[in-house]
């Protein structure tokens, strides 16, 4: 039986406690802590810096000197690897806010209004699907200086485009549901109705969209770097790490393993920290709360 | 009626209990069940929702999805296999060829994908393999033909979604019983469809069933098992609690729990619940109200035709009134009540609400009417958001209309304790609730807003009977203390009868009739209401037993 003088508590109250009762999830939000504080504390407590070259001590095996071993130029991989996080964060960080912040609401809104600006647009979101992304890069980088900045406009034109037809396609079957009707029928505001009953109900299917995008954004990271839009030799990321191994593989193999593991252990903490959170949110889900 | 009592039965289930089990609770959906199904006769099983009636039928055929359920015990003899205990390719032989089903929805019973005939088809591939393909064609047509689809030799290669309602269930019958299986389980297969569609199906189901074919009717229907059952069986929690010859239950039931079910039955002889009284100035007023809907063609989507879902409805709904609006589906009748509340644009007439037109009504206009009227849908499990907790359900519509500044726990309690729940179920969230108890909450959302007009689109219609009789006496008592008009919409007569005060029949968008419930369903003077209210199943007249 439930406590029947529990406090009220507000979605978000009732999401967190239902959680935090989620084993799986705890150790991926565990885990993913533990993977920020080591990328952004770990580099300044390391006896080497990222870009500090070594040639006596190139292509080291692992050792209790360098724990994941050394690059071609003798420069330790752990401190690689941990400075890399950074950015690969950072830009994981930066799709995700823009898939949901613009994404979100830019999906929810052409959904739910439909019509002529629902038209509207989806043809925009549809030119922006057909620039070839490649030619959108080269021109950012002769257009304006090399800049981090850059890196993120690029990802972030591109990265809320399919979270908005997805989310417009959820509130579409929703929006005709009795439930929306009944809000309707109660005289709330368009606005209301959209973010506080419909958008909410399709957040399951964003988390799950938003973890799977994470891995290909940190990939996709090392793609713009190779074009010359990411980061630039000495600083590292694990997606130029990963394509820096990928060549040496047969002979250094701790080269690609070490940062492979790193994104491995992320990815694997934010899929069960994002099913975790599909739950909570679901107060169907899970039993009683 | 002539059951051979001498042959052995077709079907004994001894004992049976199944239970679910999930992660933070168990529940038992059978509990030590026992009945036989003699050759040839029809076996009626009710019971509420969640008494475990479609429980016992799915375990027949062993579609209880495991886990979460597990047969805990029992015996199901089925010629001499315990059918819990057959391995899946021995199953596989009964299922659709000796024992099958019909199911409740016939929107989704069909693979959308594939054409009629071929389903039917399938069928005798996997159960008739020594069949030539000539006669296979040969067979479908004939039983296409049986169950009454025109042209069958063209329409079997048609898509489910070419088939209306009434003739997917058609042809889901003509799968059931096209093999001539010794048994058949019907679960709930007419609560989809209209009264009149219903008496058809039935009429098809006892005249396709040959002699040695046994059925079992799932159905919470005590009108429906008068017509069709030899013999009842009444389930209640998860336990058998009477059985019975059809007659002498219905005449004598000896469980309380049995006279409960049939004493809620709404019958069309009901009387009224109060004579007609006096109105005032009418509230709501249509003059030819006209809601057309256009059939667009080609790419630049030129209108080439409208559907005429409402086509010259005119009425007056005073304080305090009730007016029914009766119909098939697509008779137009939630299209009125869609319309009035703004849902859908009228395209032509008038309608006003106390005297102002409500015509072409803005957006933030419709939100200041719309304080004053509410709708009821039929839906309760989809009309309340999952998400949110009762208490900010309640709270949010008076927040929004500045009737209130916070969720107020006080505010929400009134609300509940007035439809009849317990102040304590604010902080719990939709999922948590049954049918009725949901239904509750969503009139007592609409309350909140202390409306002067709510209108119910087939409020009760979704609700088991003796759910359905308390929350039509909640409206009359509502309507008494807070001289609430009502637009009731339902297909259900002897509801309409009951609680309204005037009755409006509607079909292919145009009223027909109209008047009082005594004048129109007593003395109906239009052909439509006279074969409306024929096929109203009537529990208790002798003329209308099929079997």
């Amino acid at each position: 039986m439930k406590n029947r003088n529990l406090r009220s508590y507000s979605l978000g109250a009732d999401a967190w406690r239902r959680l935090l009762r989620n084993r799986a999830a705890v150790s991926g939000l565990v885990l993913l802590i533990l993977m920020v504080l080591a990328c952004v504390a770990g580099p300044w407590f390391s006896a080497y810096t990222f870009e500090e070259m070594d040639l006596f001590s190139a292509n080291e095996a692992p050792s209790a000197k360098h724990w994941f071993g050394t690059d071609e130029l003798g420069r330790d991989l752990m401190t690689r690897t941990l400075v890399g996080g950074r950015i690969s964060f950072a830009v994981a960080l930066a799709a995700t806010l823009v898939s949901l912040l613009i994404g979100v609401t830019y999906g929810g809104v052409s959904g739910y209004v439909g019509g002529r600006l629902d038209t509207l647009m989806m043809r925009i979101v549809d030119v922006l699907y057909a620039l070839p992304f490649t030619l959108l890069v080269i021109l950012l980088i002769t257009v304006f200086e090399r800049n981090l900045m850059l890196l993120f406009i690029a990802i972030g034109a591109v990265e809320w485009l399919t979270m908005a037809r997805i989310v417009r396609g959820q509130v579409m079957g929703l929006r005709h549901q009795e439930f929306i009707e009944a809000c309707q029928v109660l005289g709330y505001s368009q606005a209301r109705i959209l973010f506080r009953h419909l958008l909410p109900n399709v957040l399951g299917t964003v988390i799950i969209y938003v973890t799977l995008t994470i891995p290909s954004v940190m990939l996709l990271e090392a793609f713009l770097s190779f074009l010359g839009l990411g980061v630039q030799p000495p600083m590292s990321s694990w997606g130029s790490l990963i394509e820096d191994g990928r060549g040496a593989m047969e002979d250094f193999p701790w080269l690609m393993i070490f940062p492979g593991l790193a994104l491995f252990v992320t990815l694997l903490a934010l899929n069960f920290l994002g099913d975790g959170l599909r739950d909570a949110l679901d107060p169907r889900r899970g039993g009683e709360s | 009626m002539s059951t051979e009592k001498s042959t052995k039965p077709v079907l004994q289930v001894k004992n049976l209990s199944v239970s679910f089990h999930t992660e933070d609770r168990s529940v038992q959906a059978v509990d030590n069940v026992s009945f036989e199904v003699n050759p040839g006769e029809v076996l009626g099983l009710v019971g509420e929702s969640g008494s475990g009636k479609t429980v016992t039928g799915m375990s027949i055929l062993r579609l209880v999805p495991s886990p979460p359920g597990r047969y805990d015990g029992g015996q199901i003899l089925f010629d001499g296999m315990d059918i819990l205990k057959l391995r899946p390719e021995e199953l596989r032989t009964i299922r659709g060829s000796r024992i099958s089903a019909i199911f409740q929805e016939p929107m989704t019973a069909l693979s959308p994908l594939k054409t009629i005939g071929d389903q039917l088809k399938e069928l005798l591939d996997l159960h008739r393999p020594e069949m030539n393909e000539k006669a296979k064609v040969a067979m479908v047509i004939e039983w296409l033909t049986k169950v009454g689809i025109p042209d069958a030799e063209t329409r079997m290669h048609a898509f489910p979604f070419q088939y209306s309602g009434g003739m997917r269930q058609r042809v889901t019958i003509a799968m059931a019983l096209m093999l001539e299986p010794e048994l058949v389980i019907a679960d709930e297969p007419t609560t989809a469809l209209d009264v009149t569609l219903q008496a058809q199906v039935f009429e098809l189901m006892m005249e396709m069933k040959s002699d040695k074919t046994s059925i079992i009717f799932i159905t919470h229907d005590m009108g429906v098992v008068w017509e069709l059952c030899n013999r009842v069986l009444v389930m209640k929690k998860a336990q058998l609690v009477e059985e019975g010859e059809t007659e002498s239950l219905f005449s004598a039931p000896r469980d309380a729990y049995t006279q409960k079910l049939l004493h809620a039955v709404p019958r069309l002889d009901d009387v009224p619940a109060r004579s007609l009284p006096d109105f005032e100035a009418p509230i709501l007023s249509a003059r030819n109200l006209q809601t057309w809907f256009p059939v667009k063609k080609g790419i630049f989507a030129r209108t080439v035709d409208h559907i005429k879902a409402l086509d010259g409805v005119s009425f007056d709904l005073h304080p305090g009134e009730t007016l029914g609006v009766v119909g098939e589906s697509g008779s137009g009748k939630s299209t009125l009540g869609r319309t009035l509340i703004g849902l859908e644009k009228s395209t032509g007439g008038s309608f006003t609400y106390e005297g102002q037109s409500l015509q072409n009504l803005k957006h933030r206009d419709w939100r200041m009417v719309r304080r004053d009227m509410g709708m009821i849908f039929q839906d309760p499990y989809s009309s309340l958001n999952s998400r949110m907790k009762i208490l900010t359900l309640l709270t949010e519509a008076p927040i929004v209309h500045g009737l209130l500044n916070k969720p107020d726990p006080d505010f929400a309690a009134t609300c509940l304790e007035e439809v009849g729940l317990d102040a304590d179920m604010m902080h719990r969230y939709p999922h948590e609730f049954s049918g009725g108890q949901r239904q509750r909450i969503c009139i007592a959302r609409i309350l909140a807003l202390k409306p002067k007009l709510i209108i119910c689109d087939e409020a009760v219609s979704a609700l088991d009977v003796t759910i359905q009789a308390q929350v039509l006496d909640l409206l009359l008592e509502l309507r008494e203390r807070h001289n609430l008009a009502y637009l009731f919409i339902s297909h259900d007569l002897s509801v309409v009868k009951r609680i309204c005060d005037n009755v409006l029949v509607m079909q292919q968008g145009k009223v027909v009739e109209q008047g009082s419930p005594t004048q129109v369903i007593d003395s109906p003077q239009h052909a439509y209401t006279q074969s409306l209210i024929q096929a109203v199943p009537s529990p208790g007249d002798l003329q209308r037993r099929r079997c």
